[in-house]
């Protein structure tokens, strides 16, 4: 509701023009006005700052300045791109934003020593799965040098 | 924006088709200078970019959050100790001959900048906002981070200090 405190309030903060006052209160505030001959001329005085300030906005920019400031946007984006270091594969990116400067190291020497760990364990089941029913017999029989050839193939 | 954020620049380039106009322009009402609002536009865009994957749909949507990015950096700008002095501030380009009445005119525009631009930083933003740019009470609360009734504080307080430094302008056009 409208009260002679919220009107100047209103006039106050947003001016004469019912245009900038909250759209909630637009017309209560109109109808406050045609009700008190006063308000008229508490909008005659907001009336003449709001020419003041109104005079002073600053032009919008040219099209032409704008394509000019898109194309700077989009050279400065190609140029910060150019510059970046090759993406690094996912996996290695997800633990640099998760583990600690330090960890990033450890995990991966560790996770190294295991896929090496795991391939001389996959050659060495290749290489026995490739040997001939008899060179097993003999691998087994004999052990040694028979064996180690199959973790050297 | 879902687009931006994987990359595509066409969808980039249509966003700044669309609203680098109206960035530049608040961020210009803001900061009184054009080279700094395009400078401001341009950082904008470039944080569009860099973190759209970021962006969640909210109020306003994308065009708000831009206003917000742009507003915000518009205030760390005028926050910075070492200001622009009065002088470098610009007057609007007046091709007309220098009258009396034409130079009454750019008295009264160089004192109604002066004044803005001395205005404190969250009052000055408020005013541009609401009074040159058109933007909602309720959106220039939000991006300023107060309340609509903060934001009428900020405004009366705006007009009052301007109605004091411009009286004699104020009073010559109730004069005549």
């Amino acid at each position: 509701m409208m009260t002679e405190r919220r009107f100047a309030r209103l006039v106050a903060a947003h001016g004469a023009d019912p245009a900038r006052w909250p759209e909630a209160e637009r017309h209560a505030g109109r109808d406050w006005v045609a009700r008190h001959p006063a308000a008229t001329a508490e909008l005659a005085a907001a009336r003449r700052l709001d020419a003041l300030i109104d005079r002073t906005a600053p032009p919008p920019p040219t099209d032409a300045s704008m394509l000019a400031l898109a194309d700077r946007i989009m050279a400065t984006l190609d140029a910060r791109e150019a510059a970046m270091p090759p993406a690094l594969p996912a996996p290695v990116a997800m633990a640099r934003s998760r583990l600690p400067r330090g960890m990033v190291t450890t995990v991966f020497a560790v996770a190294a020593v295991a896929l090496v760990g795991l391939g001389l364990l996959l050659g060495r089941s290749v290489s026995l799965s490739q040997t001939t029913t008899a060179e097993a017999e003999q691998m087994l029989l004999l052990g040694g040098p028979a064996l180690t050839a199959g973790f050297s193939s | 924006m879902f687009a931006i954020a994987a990359g595509n620049r066409r969808a980039f380039g249509m966003l700044m088709a669309r609203h680098l106009a109206r960035i530049v322009g608040i961020a210009h009402g803001i900061l009184r200078n054009a080279s700094d609002a395009e400078d401001v536009g341009q950082e904008t865009f470039l944080r569009v970019w860099r973190q759209a994957d970021r962006w969640t749909p909210r109020a306003g949507g994308a065009p708000a959050w831009m206003r917000r990015i742009a507003v915000n950096l518009c205030l760390d700008r005028l926050r910075k100790p070492a200001g622009a002095p009065l002088d470098s501030i610009e007057e609007p380009a007046d091709p007309r001959p220098a009258a009396d009445s034409v130079l009454l005119d750019r008295e009264r525009n160089a004192a109604v900048e002066k004044a803005i631009t001395a205005l404190p930083e969250r009052q000055r933003v408020a005013l541009v906002l609401c009074y040159h740019q058109g933007v909602s009470n309720a959106e220039a609360a939000d991006l300023l981070d107060v309340s609509v009734a903060a934001l009428e504080g900020l405004l009366v307080r705006a007009r009052r200090t301007l109605r004091s430094r411009l009286v004699d302008f104020v009073d010559e056009d109730a004069a005549s």
